[in-house]
């Protein structure tokens, strides 16, 4: 989802050429469609002229570039943005792995052969922090708390393999919170798990959360985050950890409910009618009972979202918050501009409700 | 069945012969007229509830009058209740019985006859071609009776209160939403109807459940932080689930049992199709 709304910023706000690495689900991709469909962007002749697709997989030697091409990039690349990953939460820990943790290791090879690399960014998520709960700090990485899904998990890895190249690569983290989509066209790049919660309330399918009323829901916007991203990687570049997060003002997990079925409502008011309850927030134990249960009774609906709303929800569990020194150092600006979450998240909704058998 | 086992079923009770429930409702208003305070005479109203429409499987033949064969009144008839208006209740589900016994009590307070009653009765009965486990639970076929009277000397009728959802009147289309509704306003059902008995949750001596699944009872007791052991499931193992005459028999077995003390509050709650989830607040 970043890496859609990232691509457009450097092409409109700098000179530089892009080399788009795409996985298999790309390989239809020529230039020019990349540009319309993944972008949205005109067939403008300098974006054109600046934008190469380039099949390969980062779980591959080599980032699975054939040999001529790979030769080529590590000698013109001066800037790597690694934000190839799965954002599955229920995936095996085996298969996160091979994405998010290979696929570093993959990345960074590759960044050790470009002769004239300056810079390397990678996009991580501020839930490397697992089931810690309170405050945590973009100096903070290591800890025993654990993980409530393979993803974190995975991207916390990543991190500490990235620690082990720090003083050969100038290295720069973006640990992101919840991304929800753009904040002024409401497009979701895919669906991910909150938009799968969104979704299984609107079908009326959301039975139970587990959590507490006022636990802070982080999420942000996917335009506004890559142009932060953009400005701490293009204008202002330090070897640094940021969290990029919404922090105070963030929905709790009450209001996000209330805020969801009243977005749902208005966007579609023959959706009323069906009166579909609430979920109840509940208790880890309580949950964990429903879970085992629809698991036990192998409904196919049922299973597939007690298990969804397994991998998303049970962060809820682990109320923390997290400091945004660096953040607020680089980009003094950044709360001031920072999209308010009551202003978009029916346009949202709106995205959320009109995907088609879960699928955009 | 290891799943059902699992969940917390033991064994199922089917009538042996076609309509052997006649005979056994009978027996249930006999015993409920004979425990009750009020003689025959006041006995006002009788209401039959049967949530399940395909029960009297004789009157599927070539002659049309079998149509008009109402097991209300032969039982009216062979209970000897001269006075009693009878009327058969259907199409709450699980639910039906705890609203007969509301409509019995709000037409016990309108009435100003001084020892007027009313006899509600119940039978559970599937077809014979109908499976025996619907959405996780095991259906047993059953009857029950009560007396609700000016002069009961216990289970005193606190409040009432039931949530409906009639978008999900078509069962079948709507099971998966059912299922996912379930815990929610079974949550909110049974906070609202004790807090608007004036109660907590806490005052509750005895939570008396349809016999649906024990796992389920195990979530339902989590979201209202309440001990699983002041949820009476001793019958959810031996009978099963009976559609509305759960409550019913678990508390005739409750009293037998010595679980019943005077002045404990007893929160009765079901869940029926159409859809509607049920509170009662008695006080033994």
């Amino acid at each position: 989802m970043i890496g859609q709304e990232l691509v457009p910023i450097l092409l409109r706000k700098t000179q530089a050429n892009i080399y788009l690495l795409v996985h298999e689900k790309g390989l239809s991709y020529s230039n020019e469609l990349a540009l319309k469909q993944l972008f949205r962007m005109p067939s403008d002749k300098n974006f054109l002229s600046r934008l190469e697709v380039v099949r390969g997989d980062v779980t591959k030697q080599n980032l699975g570039i054939p040999l001529p091409l790979y030769k080529k990039l590590i000698g013109v690349t001066t800037h790597i943005i690694h934000c190839a990953a799965s954002t599955r939460f229920d995936l095996a820990l085996d298969e996160a792995r091979l994405i998010n943790v290979n696929g570093t290791r993959n990345t960074i090879e590759f960044a050790k052969n470009c002769k004239a690399l300056s810079q390397f960014g990678f996009v991580s998520t501020a839930y490397v922090s697992g089931k810690r709960k309170g405050l945590i700090k973009e100096t903070d990485l290591e800890h025993d708390a654990g993980f409530v899904n393979t993803y974190e998990q995975s991207k916390y890895e990543a991190e500490m393999l990235l620690q082990n190249y720090a003083d050969k690569i100038p290295i720069s983290i973006y640990r992101l919170s919840t991304v929800l989509g753009n904040s002024k066209s409401g497009r979701i790049g895919h669906l991910t798990a909150p938009h799968q919660a969104i979704r299984m309330m609107y079908l009326g399918l959301a039975s139970m959360l587990p959590g507490t009323p006022d636990y802070s829901v982080d999420l942000i916007s996917s335009d506004y985050t890559a142009n932060t991203i953009f400005q701490l990687y293009w204008n202002n570049f330090l070897p640094k950890t940021y969290h990029i997060t919404h922090g105070e003002g963030s929905l709790s997990l009450e209001a996000m409910i209330d805020k969801s079925y009243e977005s749902m409502a208005r966007v579609d008011p023959e959706w009323v009618i069906k009166n579909y309850p609430k979920p109840s927030i509940v208790s880890e134990e309580a949950f964990d009972l429903f879970v085992g249960a629809a698991v036990a009774a192998n409904n196919p609906i049922l299973k597939s979202v007690a298990t969804t709303l397994n991998h998303f929800t049970r962060q809820l569990l682990y109320p923390k918050s997290f400091e945004r020194r660096n953040l607020k150092l680089s980009l003094p600006s950044y709360e001031t501009n920072l999209p308010s979450i009551h202003d978009y998240y029916e346009k949202i909704v709106k995205c959320c409700i009109q995907a088609k058998n879960n699928k955009l | 069945m290891s799943l059902l086992q699992d969940f917390g079923f033991g064994s199922c009770f089917i009538q042996e012969s076609h309509n052997e429930f006649e005979r056994l409702i009978l027996s249930s208003a006999q015993k409920a007229l004979s425990k009750s305070k009020s003689d025959i005479d006041s006995i006002s109203q009788l209401f039959w509830y049967s949530g399940i429409e395909a029960g009297d499987e004789t009157r599927h033949n070539d002659n049309v009058l079998n149509l008009f064969r109402y097991p209300v009144s032969r039982l009216r008839h062979e209970l000897g209740l001269t006075k009693a208006n009878s009327i058969t209740l259907s199409q709450q589900g699980c639910g039906g019985l705890l609203s007969s016994i509301y409509l019995a009590k709000q037409l016990l307070v309108a009435s100003e006859v001084e020892k007027d009653a009313v006899l509600c009765v119940a039978a559970d009965v599937f077809p014979h071609w109908a499976k025996r486990e619907i959405m996780y639970n095991i259906m047993s076929d059953a009857t029950a009776a009560l007396v609700v009277s000016k002069e009961a000397g216990n289970n005193r009728i606190v409040h009432f209160h039931q949530t409906f959802q009639s978008y999900y009147w078509d069962t079948p289309k709507h099971e998966d939403e059912l299922l996912a509704s379930y815990f929610p306003i079974a949550q909110r059902t049974i906070e609202n109807t004790v807090h608007q008995a004036g109660l907590t949750l806490a005052d509750i001596k005895w939570f008396i459940p349809h016999n649906v699944s024990l796992k389920s009872w195990e979530i339902l007791a989590k979201l209202l932080n309440v001990p699983i052991k002041k949820i009476w499931t001793n019958n959810i193992a031996r009978i099963g689930h009976t559609v509305s005459c759960d409550h019913i028999i678990n508390l005739v077995d409750m009293e037998s049992e010595g679980a019943l003390n005077e002045g404990d509050y007893l929160a009765l709650f079901t869940f029926g199709f159409g859809a509607n989830w049920s509170c009662l607040i008695l006080q033994h």
